[in-house]
């Protein structure tokens, strides 16, 4: 199986490749933003090195050397927040903790030319994982990869009712995650429940296919990765497979363009022994300007090293803009840790926020989590049982 | 079977093996490379070392799998947390791996020996019910592990092993009630009627007097006393002693320097001059990759006497934290391991040359090498030792003993012991009978996982399916310090 996805994964990408185009051999035009090295107007054939090099070494490093004319997207997305936390002190009283935090701070470049493109991202984390001591100077704030990739479209130039081919490679965004993230927009408030679960990552080593069909039909996707998230090392042989289909099936109707049903399926391993971790995923989501919404339903089969645990997670989501720059969000959700047990094993979480985008890159949230786990889950987990109220503020650029 | 042994037979039975690890087999095998994943890239062989180590008998295993526990208590889908009187908060201060290997007889600044909780690794803030059921089921390893020379006498402590571990559970109980209504934390400070204990005395006073350790790994020759190179022991022939590489080795005076500052009654400067220093091989289960350093050092006087020796032993973070709540932890690992042991002790100094330091960039605990300061070992759980009502009566000891741990004030709480309570009060019998079914429950497991980890080994090989990569090799001054065992 492990081979059959290997084999799946580099034919898909080679097939995305697209293929050699006449205007490769024309010089593009000079850009006045060129770096030093070969001017642009030295720039070789596709099929040939550059000749600025002749008689001389190329430089050490090859990125702002190529002398290509780029489209240069340099991006920052920061998410800080205030969060007063209280739960149950086990004699009838509670206790509470207070503090900042800076749940996203990433930083992006993303260069282009013509239909090859990659982006990098950069985010921060603290050095030492939970419940550790050794960080890096203490437990800095220290940046790490969370997206690495780059990728090539066909056709160059597309329209919306053209059928569009592109490949990915590196640290790439995986299908499911991003899928339902990105219908939510309200990253500020909380991440999806299927990543805050550890059922999914958002992004990993690997490689990605998408066909996105004419008419915003919706696209298909597939995804070979290592499996163990973009934060950890490959542990086994075995290879992730994600596939994953969002289809608008209203999209000739303006007004109903933004309801999409979404499945995906990831085959999977975890740990070094292969331990199976395969997710299913079924979603109804509306992702329209004003409303962004959805249900979703996925079932985890073999979960944190045990291949034969089952779980799931039930999630119901909205984020509304009811009036211009007023942000609502709500969302609830259902993680059975242990679907076999017969005790029911669930910690069930709602959150509410109530936002307002106070110039066009700046909003502002206050927000109301409650965490409900059952008795099982709450023995497991002691201090799952809390609510917080936190203050947010996010600037996108 | 010794380690060499079983490295050997590991080889052999991968030939015959099953090809395939089962579910709970790969479970372990992931649980425990992901907790080592850190130690497997920088130091394989001491970690291959560690595995092979903990097939070598149940409590080998039940001590060098922390990871395991901690996995099994978080996630769903065994038994393990499942409780009516799970408590939420306060966590407790505790050891975090209170197997009964872990407690041994210390000896004081008066010289007074107390059963104490004798390893801090993996010291930190717990749930009580994590620690209280790692020792209940340890008792129940122990019962597996027991009179290793008699198979009968083994399975009538086997069979009385839910007993053993409700014995505990209730004097864990009816000492909490005491400490909740206002009783003083006492130490132990004599066997009682434990024939174990009184052992574990006998043997301590006897090599305390005797300073033991001096005439176990030291020379004396033209006044001069060194440390012995080479295997100690040939029962443990993995356990050495080898040379200290030079860098290291000239490191030592700043490390007891700072070591000094962190106790509670420091000696005088030259106490700690230090004579000789070797580097420890093949010691301890959990702590096997470790590094781990025996000096000689001046004592009180130049007589050649009252050498000391000390342990140093690098520290790092434990395999089974993760609980506390945001803004509960320590600032450092080395004020980890030395707060949580004078607090948790009945007494700050019950170990009073038991503190902490840092050695070329790792934190290390650095404590007396006293041979008199026995630990409980299951090996000797033989003859009038490895009886049922042996075991009981230590297991009530060890029950009492951890609840006046659990019952200690910390930051997070002033009156744990209250709170706990509490939550046992409603119904005392069916807690004992809760933590003894759930004890037999995961000590049953573990005996069986023992079994599944060597299979384990010889299906995917000496570091369980790790993969290491020559770039994560250490820089050769930390390489030499890690240094590799004879094999």
């Amino acid at each position: 199986m492990n081979r059959l996805a290997f084999a799946l994964s580099a034919a898909a990408l080679a097939l995305a490749a697209p293929p050699a185009r006449a205007d490769d051999a024309a010089p593009p035009a000079p850009s006045p933003a060129a770096p030093p090295g070969p001017v642009a107007s030295e720039v070789a054939p596709a099929a040939e090195r550059s000749a600025a090099y002749d008689g001389v070494a190329a430089p050490p490093t090859a990125a702002g050397n190529s002398g290509l004319a780029v489209t240069l997207k340099p991006g920052l997305e920061i998410i800080a927040q205030y969060t007063y936390r209280s739960m149950s002190d086990g004699a009838g009283g509670s206790q509470w903790f207070h503090l900042f935090d800076l749940p996203r701070a990433h930083a992006s470049m993303q260069i282009e030319h013509k239909s090859v493109d990659a982006r990098a991202v950069l985010e921060a984390v603290r050095s030492a994982s939970e419940g550790s001591l050794m960080g890096v100077s203490g437990d800095s704030l220290v940046l790490r990869v969370r997206e690495a990739w780059a990728r090539a479209r066909w056709p160059e130039t597309a329209t919306a009712d053209d059928l569009v081919v592109e490949g990915k490679a590196g640290v790439v965004p995986t299908l499911t995650v991003p899928e339902l993230e990105g219908t939510w927009m309200a990253r500020a408030v909380g991440p999806t429940p299927l990543e805050a679960t550890g059922f999914a990552s958002p992004a990993d080593l690997g490689g990605t296919v998408k066909l996105t069909l004419p008419s915003r039909f919706g696209h298909l996707a597939l995804g070979a990765y290592n499996g163990e998230g973009y934060t950890n090392r490959e542990l086994n042989r075995g290879k992730n497979l994600e596939l994953a289909v969002s289809i608008h099936p209203l999209a000739m109707v303006d007004a109903a363009r933004p309801l999409a049903v979404f499945g995906s399926y990831v085959m999977g391993s975890s740990g070094t022994a292969l331990a199976r971790a395969n997710r299913a995923t079924g979603a109804l989501l509306w992702q329209g300007r004003k409303l962004r919404a959805g249900a979703s339903y996925t079932y985890a089969q073999g979960i944190r090293d045990d291949g034969d645990q089952t779980g799931y997670v039930v999630d119901v989501f909205a984020s509304v803009e009811p009036v211009s720059r007023l942000l609502v969000n709500a969302r609830a959700s259902v993680w059975a840790r242990d679907s076999r047990q017969a005790d029911a094993d669930t910690i069930t979480t709602l959150t509410g926020a109530v936002g307002y985008r106070v110039w066009q890159p700046l909003e502002g949230f206050v927000a109301f989590d409650r965490s409900l786990p059952s008795t099982r889950a709450q023995a497991a987990l002691p201090g799952s049982d809390f609510w917080t109220l936190r203050v947010i503020t996010r600037v996108a650029f | 079977m010794s380690a060499r042994v079983t490295w050997i037979a590991l080889g052999l039975l991968g030939a015959c093996a099953s090809s395939e690890v089962s579910p709970r087999e790969a479970t372990v095998a992931s649980a425990m490379t992901r907790a080592d994943h850190a130690l497997i890239d920088a130091r394989p062989v001491l970690v291959a070392g560690k595995y092979a180590r903990m097939t070598e008998d149940v409590i080998g295993y039940y001590r060098g799998s922390v990871p395991v526990f901690a996995h099994d208590f978080k996630e769903a889908g065994g038994p393990l947390s499942r409780s009516r009187f799970a408590l939420d908060a306060p966590l407790v201060l505790g050891t975090g791996d209170p197997h009964l290997e872990n407690f041994g007889v210390l000896a004081a600044a008066d010289g007074t020996l107390g059963l104490e909780p004798n390893d801090f690794d993996t010291a930190d803030y717990y749930p009580y019910l994590f620690e209280l059921r790692r020792m209940l089921a340890s008792l129940v390893v122990a019962a597996h592990g027991a009179n290793s020379d008699d198979p009968s006498a083994r399975q009538a402590t086997v069979d009385r092993r839910r007993e053993i571990a409700r014995t505990a559970a209730v004097a864990y109980a009816s000492s909490m009630k005491a400490y909740a209504e206002g009783a003083a934390r006492q130490p132990v400070v004599d066997a009682g009627t434990s024939t174990i204990l009184a052992d574990l005395w006998k043997r301590g006073k006897r090599d305390l007097a005797a300073r033991q350790e001096l005439a176990d790994v030291t020379v004396l020759s033209g006044g001069v006393r060194t440390l012995k190179r080479g295997v100690l022991d040939p029962a443990s022939p993995l356990n050495t002693y080898a040379d200290l590489p030079a860098s290291p080795r000239a490191a030592l005076p700043e490390v007891l320097a700072e070591y000094r500052r962190s106790l509670v009654a420091p000696p005088a400067p030259e106490f700690f001059t230090v004579l000789d220093s070797v580097r420890e091989f093949g010691s301890g289960v959990a702590s096997w990759p470790r590094v781990r350093a025996i000096v000689l050092v001046r004592g009180p006087s130049d007589d050649p006497a009252d050498d000391m020796l000390l342990e140093v032993k690098e520290e790092a973070d434990p395999q089974s934290a993760g609980w506390t709540p945001p803004g509960v932890h320590f600032d450092t690992i080395q004020s980890r391991v030395t707060s949580v042991a004078r607090r948790i002790w009945a007494r700050p100094d019950a170990a009073p040359l038991w503190g902490a330091s840092t050695w070329m960039g790792l934190p290390v605990q650095v404590r007396a090498e006293l041979t008199g300061q026995k630990t409980l070992r299951v090996s000797r759980l033989v003859g009038d030792r490895g009886t049922p009502e042996a075991l009981a009566s230590l297991g009530q000891v060890l029950g009492s003993l951890l609840a006046r741990v659990h019952a200690t004030p910390s930051p997070v709480s002033s009156q744990p012991a209250v709170a706990i309570w509490a939550r046992l009060a409603s119904d005392p019998a069916y807690f004992a009978d809760e933590q003894a079914d759930a004890a037999l429950a995961y000590g049953d497991q573990a005996a069986a996982d023992a079994a599944g980890f060597s299979h384990s080994l010889s299906v995917l090989g000496p570091l369980l399916g790790s993969v290491v990569e020559a770039s994560d090799s250490p820089p050769p001054d930390l390489a030499a310090l890690y240094g590799a065992p004879p094999l």
